[in-house]
């Protein structure tokens, strides 16, 4: 098992050997889940903080009444403090917050993601930023006698815990760091249809949509696979307008006789599409796929130009 | 036509790459399916004709994105089967345990051998604790005016040496009603953990600090301790601390010791690289003031109930010995 990271992207090698490419987590987005997980803590903070109210209005004896608001007490403290190692741990890596942002925590170096690599990355929370906090507010905590020098250390201290996930290529957070774990993205993608299946390509097999050789060595992987997207659009009045003038730049650049039987952009799109990438992937599988096009255009005797 | 040589395309035949789509796709939609109903509990929901039908599915799911990423240039393609892949991977590799398993083998096995392992810092720890406790009494003993220095107005209230022998019995007995005192063990438990993940937080720094903080605990300590004493109250003192101090600065010890251990991985790396040895130290560490403050948890519970219950000397004493033999024999044996 072992890791690289790359850009953005994690580079994870699960044990049976398939290198998963993972891309890390937006800062943006990972806040946003953080601050879904605080509201609903403190929503269930406050619940339990009426409960505790409750009970004084209750009949119970004192040690009772005592005894409960004790418990009620406790809990507060742990449900801040456990909500994430539970929800982490129960939903492999994920907590409501990180479920409704689509991120996920992982193990950095590919393995399972262990109980105590969730300890570690939550309970450094405390020291990153609650701690920090709770000091700014009253110093008397940490230094009986302190006042504003405290502060600006907390101060400090804060801003470097919150400036590190933008310092390290990982992304990490102090409790990433200690624990060994990588925040991931993980888009749910739809398998949409192969697009060399689509049925108007069987108009073209009549012949007129045939490309040479020269002609489908002009593009690349890039344009193949813009090409792919456009493709995949949503149909409507403004797609055709694209389309067509894709279609336009494709046949300039292959020197596609002016003269030619028109065709639909679609149609025209789908063909070489197809074509390319048989061509492409031929390549691919000989090791020497070009990834953007050339720099020439053909005329339409075949004669390049620049 | 001019003379441009044409190459036919194979129109009427697949292209590779969509052939092996058609025939493999009906079992990344099973796995597809699986993964949907396993939903975010993970494996649970799961039957077990589905248990044994996922790593198969995982394995040929893998195998097919391997086979995709060389010879197909489907993008969409490529990208599904990367996500389906990953979210099978984090299924199949996520936590084994829920939290209740997990806390049960924490405190049955991981917690104390990691005090085990870190053996050498807690009797740093310890020695610390006691080297300043016994500096801070002996500081009080030669002069009370060292009082005010060493115990910090907040926390002395009315104990001070100006305060007549009575003023302090006083205040070692009687509180508010239990009401109060949950409400004040709470947040005793709640500041004594602050201090226990500071020590954990202090580490980084080369555990300088640590030692600073766990040698002033003690002064503290002795400098509360000695005014006691020099009213003869040494007795009385130490049964209402140590039923529940013994828990308490057993924990603070153990946080000392997980800073120490950490500002040791940053001083001398060893082997791996100093991120890394960082990190592992740090991860003991985790474990370790996770353990204390579930110990400051108790010794909140003991401070805030049991204090008030139980006046007779000999029951604190012996209580206090108690919980003493009873962590001794718990880091010494639970989990080897």
């Amino acid at each position: 098992m072992s890791r690289t990271v790359h850009a953005h992207v994690a580079r994870v090698t699960s044990p049976e050997g398939v290198v998963l490419e993972l891309p890390l987590a937006d800062l943006g987005v990972r806040a946003s889940a953080w601050l879904v997980d605080s509201l609903l803590i403190f929503v269930g903070v406050l619940v339990l903080a009426l409960g505790i109210g409750a009970i004084q209005l209750l009949p119970l004896t004192t040690t009772l009444e005592g005894a409960l608001a004790a418990v009620l007490f406790l809990v507060l403290s742990v449900v801040r403090s456990f909500y994430f190692v539970f929800f982490e741990l129960r939903w492999q890596g994920r907590t409501p917050g990180k479920r409704q942002q689509k991120v996920r925590v992982i193990a950095e170096d590919g393995g399972p993601l262990t109980v105590e690599m969730v300890f570690a990355r939550n309970l450094t929370r405390e020291v990153e930023l609650f701690i920090p906090l709770a000091v700014l507010f009253s110093p008397e905590i940490l230094v009986p006698d302190g006042g504003a020098g405290v502060r600006l250390a907390c101060l400090c201290w804060a801003a470097v815990m919150l400036s590190l996930p933008l310092l390290n290529r990982r992304r990490a957070r102090l409790g990433d760091l200690v624990a060994g774990t990588l925040v991931v993205a993980e888009p749910a993608a739809v398998l949409e249809d192969d697009l060399s299946h689509e049925p108007l390509l069987a108009r073209a097999s009549d012949g007129t949509l045939v490309f040479t050789r020269e002609q489908l060595e002009l593009y690349g992987k890039h344009e193949l696979q813009v090409l792919e997207e456009a493709l995949r659009r949503d149909p409507g009045d403004q797609k055709d307008l694209l389309l067509h003038e894709i279609a336009e730049r494709i046949r300039h650049k292959i020197g596609w006789p002016r003269d030619a039987p028109s065709v639909r952009p679609r149609e025209f799109l789908f063909a070489f599409y197809k074509a390319q990438r048989a061509h492409l992937e031929q390549q691919m599988l000989l090791g020497d796929v070009r990834e953007s096009k050339v720099e020439y255009r053909l005329g339409e005797d075949g004669t390049r130009f620049r | 036509m001019r003379g441009v040589s044409r190459v036919p395309q194979n129109d009427d035949r697949q292209l590779r790459s969509a052939a092996f789509r058609r025939e493999r796709e009906a079992s990344w939609r099973e796995l597809e399916d699986l993964l949907e109903r396993a939903g975010e509990a993970g494996l649970q929901r799961l039957g077990v004709d589905e248990l044994h039908r996922l790593p198969v599915l995982y394995r040929a799911a893998a195998s097919s994105l391997s086979v995709a990423r060389t010879i197909s240039l489907d993008k969409n393609l490529v990208t599904y089967l990367e996500g389906l892949v990953a979210r099978a991977y984090v299924r199949i590799y996520g936590a084994k345990r829920g939290m209740g398993g997990a806390v049960g083998d924490f405190f049955s096995r991981r917690f104390p051998q990691v005090v085990r392992d870190l053996a050498v810092w807690v009797w740093l720890s310890i020695g610390l604790l006691a080297l300043g406790c016994v500096t801070g009494m002996a500081l009080v003993h030669h002069d009370p005016a060292h009082y005010y220095s060493l115990v910090p107005a907040g926390l002395a209230a009315d104990r001070t040496p100006a305060s007549s022998r009575d003023d302090l019995e006083e205040a070692l007995r009687g509180e508010g009603d239990v009401g109060e005192l949950a409400t004040f063990a709470s947040l005793l438990f709640d500041n004594n953990s602050r201090v226990g993940m500071l020590c954990f937080a202090l580490g980084p720094a080369a555990g300088v600090p640590v030692l600073l903080v766990l040698f002033s605990n003690g002064l503290t300590l002795g400098g509360f301790a000695g005014l006691y004493a020099s009213h003869g109250l040494s007795l009385e003192l130490w049964a209402w601390l140590l039923p529940h101090g013994v828990t308490e600065l057993l924990a603070v010890a153990l946080c000392g010791a997980a800073g120490l251990s950490v500002g040791w991985s940053v001083v001398v790396p060893g082997r791996s690289g100093r991120l890394d040895n960082f990190a592992r130290a740090g991860r003991r560490a985790a474990v370790v003031v996770l353990g204390a403050v579930a110990m400051f948890f108790l010794a909140a519970l003991i401070e805030g109930f049991f204090r008030q219950l139980v006046h007779d000397l000999t029951v604190r004493y012996l209580v206090a010995s108690l919980t003493l033999v009873a962590w001794a024999g718990y880091f010494r044996s639970v989990g080897r």
